[in-house]
């Protein structure tokens, strides 16, 4: 039989034990070798993930620098540029405008005319002007009639006159602002009894002063009804304010009439109160 | 789990002389078994279970042999070995004939020599495909069918390539068979 001939002719074709044994180490090693492709994606992967991640960090890490030395630089620069364009606006505005050579030349090469001779006597006239209306305004009569709300406008340096006296910051507004007796050049200036009118009194004794030695404000105009309720003095400005209302209550909160009288040196300057209603 | 002891011991000289007959080379197809064991330990996963062990172990067998014929080791082998096959010896002188150690050549010869029968190197010297029926029908004792399925061709190939490679042996078909 032809397979019989055929298995007869291989049965001398046998495995070993040298054949095994290798065999057995082929296999070991092939799983070896299995093992770690097994294991070897996580490990290439993570020494990629490593690798790349030094690599990002080993290139940001100098171009953050370059980028920060950079940014440094520009803002140091913009600075100097800054400073160096103030300093020179500065100095061109620190140098002396002198356009009369030019005006000169315009008005004619003659000599005649000189633009800068003419602003120096303008300007000793001018000088000359504003001494003598310094020295009028201190002897005309006028200052004598000006009102003492212009003196106060004038002590605040408005020079803007204005009509009454709504503008003057130195007024009280409140009536507790206002107290029954102020001092005034070293002496007690009081209400009367009957809240009518004012007399002064002596600081230490309180006994009262004649009004012959230290003139008051006469109120002696206000109506039966109308009442002296409080004294404000402005010491640095010699300045009175004397509330006047329909009640005895001094402490009032609101203010119904409101007089001023000015003092100079502790001299009254007008006997009659101006009214600042 | 696979047992490799037991593989060896149930299918381990199949596999040799499978691996023998179509690589023609006691060292390559020790080479080629130590292979198939490695494939079939590594990938045992892959059996499915849907046919018998031992089919799905010679499949494995006789695409490792394949793939050996394929590579180009072969190839240049395969110039000597039919340098080899007109030079060879008759039977009474072969064993008069002592190479030198370490030489491929002799190594082979060595080899023809010791393995050598008339029947065997007739279905050694068969191509691949006639090979494959050869071994599966009259070694394994497969019939047409289960060859058909086994090399994944049709009954008829199987019959009309066992038909050829029966012409090519016909030498040592005896009367009657």
């Amino acid at each position: 039989m032809f397979g019989d001939d055929l298995k007869k002719s291989l049965e001398p074709i046998k495995t070993s034990d040298e054949l095994l044994e290798k065999t057995r180490l082929a296999i070991e090693k092939a799983r070896l070798e299995q093992a770690k492709e097994s294991l070897a994606p996580v490990y290439t992967d993570s020494k990629k993930r490593s690798s790349s991640f030094g690599f990002s960090w080993q290139m940001v890490v100098p171009i953050a620098c370059a980028l920060l030395v950079v940014g440094g630089a520009v803002m140091v620069m913009n600075y100097a540029g800054k400073a160096k364009k103030a300093q020179d606006n500065v100095k061109s505005h620190n140098k002396t405008i002198d356009i009369s050579g030019e005006i000169d030349s315009a008005l004619g090469g003659d000599g005649k005319y000189s633009y800068a001779a003419d602003t120096v006597a303008a300007d000793a006239v001018e000088y000359e002007d504003e001494e003598t209306e310094g020295l009028e305004w201190q002897d005309s009569p006028v200052m004598e009639e000006t009102t003492a709300a212009e003196s106060i406008e004038a002590h605040n340096g408005n020079s803007q006159k204005s009509e009454g006296s709504g503008s003057m910051s130195m007024r009280p507004t409140k009536a507790s602002e206002f107290s029954a007796t102020v001092q005034v050049d070293g002496s007690l200036l009081c209400i009367s009894e009957d809240h009518r009118s004012l007399f002064f009194a002596d600081p230490k004794t309180g006994n009262p002063i004649p009004s012959e030695e230290k003139q008051v404000p006469d109120f002696s105009f206000l109506s039966e009804d109308q009442k002296i309720q409080g004294l404000n003095y402005l010491e640095n400005y010699g300045l009175l304010f004397v509330s006047v209302g329909s009640d005895q209550a001094w402490s009032k909160q609101s203010i119904e009439h409101l007089y001023l009288c000015s003092y100079q040196d502790g001299v009254l300057q007008s006997e009659e109160p101006e009214s600042l209603d | 789990m696979l047992d490799v002891e037991e593989l060896f011991r149930l299918y381990g000289n199949d596999v040799l002389r499978m691996c023998n007959v179509y690589l023609r080379k006691q060292s390559l197809a020790e080479d080629a078994f130590q292979d198939v064991f490695v494939k079939i330990m590594t990938k045992s996963g892959s059996y499915r279970g849907d046919s018998d062990v031992k089919y799905w172990i010679l499949s494995i067998a006789r695409n490792v042999c394949l793939d050996y014929l394929k590579s180009s080791y072969m190839k240049r082998t395969s110039f000597l070995g039919d340098l080899l096959d007109k030079t060879k010896p008759q039977s009474e002188e072969k064993k008069r004939i002592k190479p030198l150690p370490g030489n491929p050549v002799e190594d082979r010869l060595i080899e023809k020599l010791d393995t050598s029968s008339p029947l065997l190197d007739a279905v050694q010297d068969l191509p691949a495909k006639y090979k494959d029926v050869i071994l599966l029908r009259f070694y394994f004792d497969m019939d047409n069918e289960a060859i058909a399925r086994q090399l994944g061709i049709t009954e008829s190939t199987v019959r009309s390539r066992m038909m050829r490679a029966r012409a090519k042996l016909k030498d040592f078909w005896k009367e009657g068979e």
